[in-house]
């Protein structure tokens, strides 16, 4: 008889049993973050005199400083999104 | 088996309270027709379709009391996850506004720092002092574009494309010995056997060279240094001789 009711009980448990199928989506990035950075300047010709050589390398130097920010801004959208989706519990 | 649970669970809850129900009065009904003599030969029936009826009927009703939590607890999910995205996607707002208004700054300083050598640089003397007379070597060059390309660059000394021996032609040689005007290289120049600049370089003059002039033709010269050649007027400040 004792073994019957445990098997009743064990068989009445057995509808308790599921899971939350709700899960968080991946978050997608901002397209400007998922942008290349751009190849730097190179200086073509002959005779080159130091002004053009000056401005190839300022413009790289600014291309850099824009590679930078991306860079910053990937550290802070992988932050953030982990902070919220740490929160989901 | 879960087609089985869909079809019940079209079934309202209620019916499975009274059937519970209805299985514990059918067992309790089964133990008081036991004392009763000519109906306790039903019981029997009675009481195993009791027992059945209120196992199925509480697992039924474990079912529902679960599916109650579990739809709470879904929609507490779906309102977290709602609540997230939300965030995120202020939180991409937030970050894509910075990045462009970053890099507006950046872009700016960099057309001003280009403006400013435009504007200012090329007219400081020292620079147009610098330009007149040191173009950057070919190897500075070659040096900055590996780097800008992230290529490797090679250690090894530029092969000469003049050839190595002087090859002036005899013509020209001929042609004229004393020199008409004597002439300084401003900027790197090539000197040539002819004055086809497409035509191989014998050599290439560094500024601040000094040559003898021995000739000079629709804007070029024809010039002795350690070679004879032709090299074009725009490259030389030449000074006629009295």
């Amino acid at each position: 008889m004792k073994k019957l009711i445990i098997i009743c009980l064990a068989f009445v448990l057995t509808a308790c049993s599921t899971t939350v199928p709700v899960v968080a989506k991946f978050p997608v990035a901002p397209d400007i973050l998922l942008e290349k950075c751009p190849p730097l300047k190179t200086i073509e010709g002959e005779n080159v005199s130091i002004v053009d050589f000056t401005k190839a390398v300022t413009t790289n130097y600014a291309l850099y400083h824009e590679c930078v920010i991306k860079n910053e801004a990937w550290a802070t959208w992988y932050q953030k999104q982990k902070e919220i989706f740490e929160n989901i519990k | 088996m879960w087609q089985i649970m869909w079809m019940l669970s079209f079934l309202p809850d209620v019916f499975w309270h009274i059937l519970t129900i209805g299985g514990l009065i059918a067992v309790v009904a089964a133990l008081i027709l036991k004392r009763i003599p000519f109906i306790s030969t039903y019981r029997i029936p009675l009481q195993y379709g009791g027992i059945v009826a209120v196992l199925f009927g509480m697992w039924m009703e474990g079912g529902i009391s679960n599916e109650a939590k579990w739809q709470a607890k879904v929609k507490e999910m779906e309102e977290k996850v709602a609540i997230a995205e939300a965030k995120s996607q202020v939180e991409n707002v937030k970050i894509v506004t910075e990045v462009v208004e970053k890099t507006k700054v950046v872009r700016e300083r960099g057309k001003t720092i280009t403006n400013y050598i435009d504007r200012e640089v090329v007219k400081n003397n020292e620079v147009i002092k610098f330009v007149e007379n040191c173009p950057i070597p070919s190897i500075i060059i070659k040096t900055h574009n590996a780097a800008a390309l992230n290529q490797a660059i090679e250690l090894t000394k530029e092969p000469e494309t003049a050839p190595a021996a002087t090859e002036v032609k005899p013509q020209a040689q001929a042609e004229v010995q004393q020199p008409v005007a004597t002439a300084t290289v401003i900027t790197w120049a090539n000197i040539r056997p002819t004055k086809n600049s497409k035509d191989e370089k014998m050599e290439k003059l560094s500024p601040g060279t000094k040559l003898d002039v021995l000739k000079m033709e629709n804007g070029y010269a024809f010039v002795r240094g350690n070679k004879q050649g032709w090299v074009s007027v725009e490259f030389l400040n030449v000074i006629k001789k009295a």
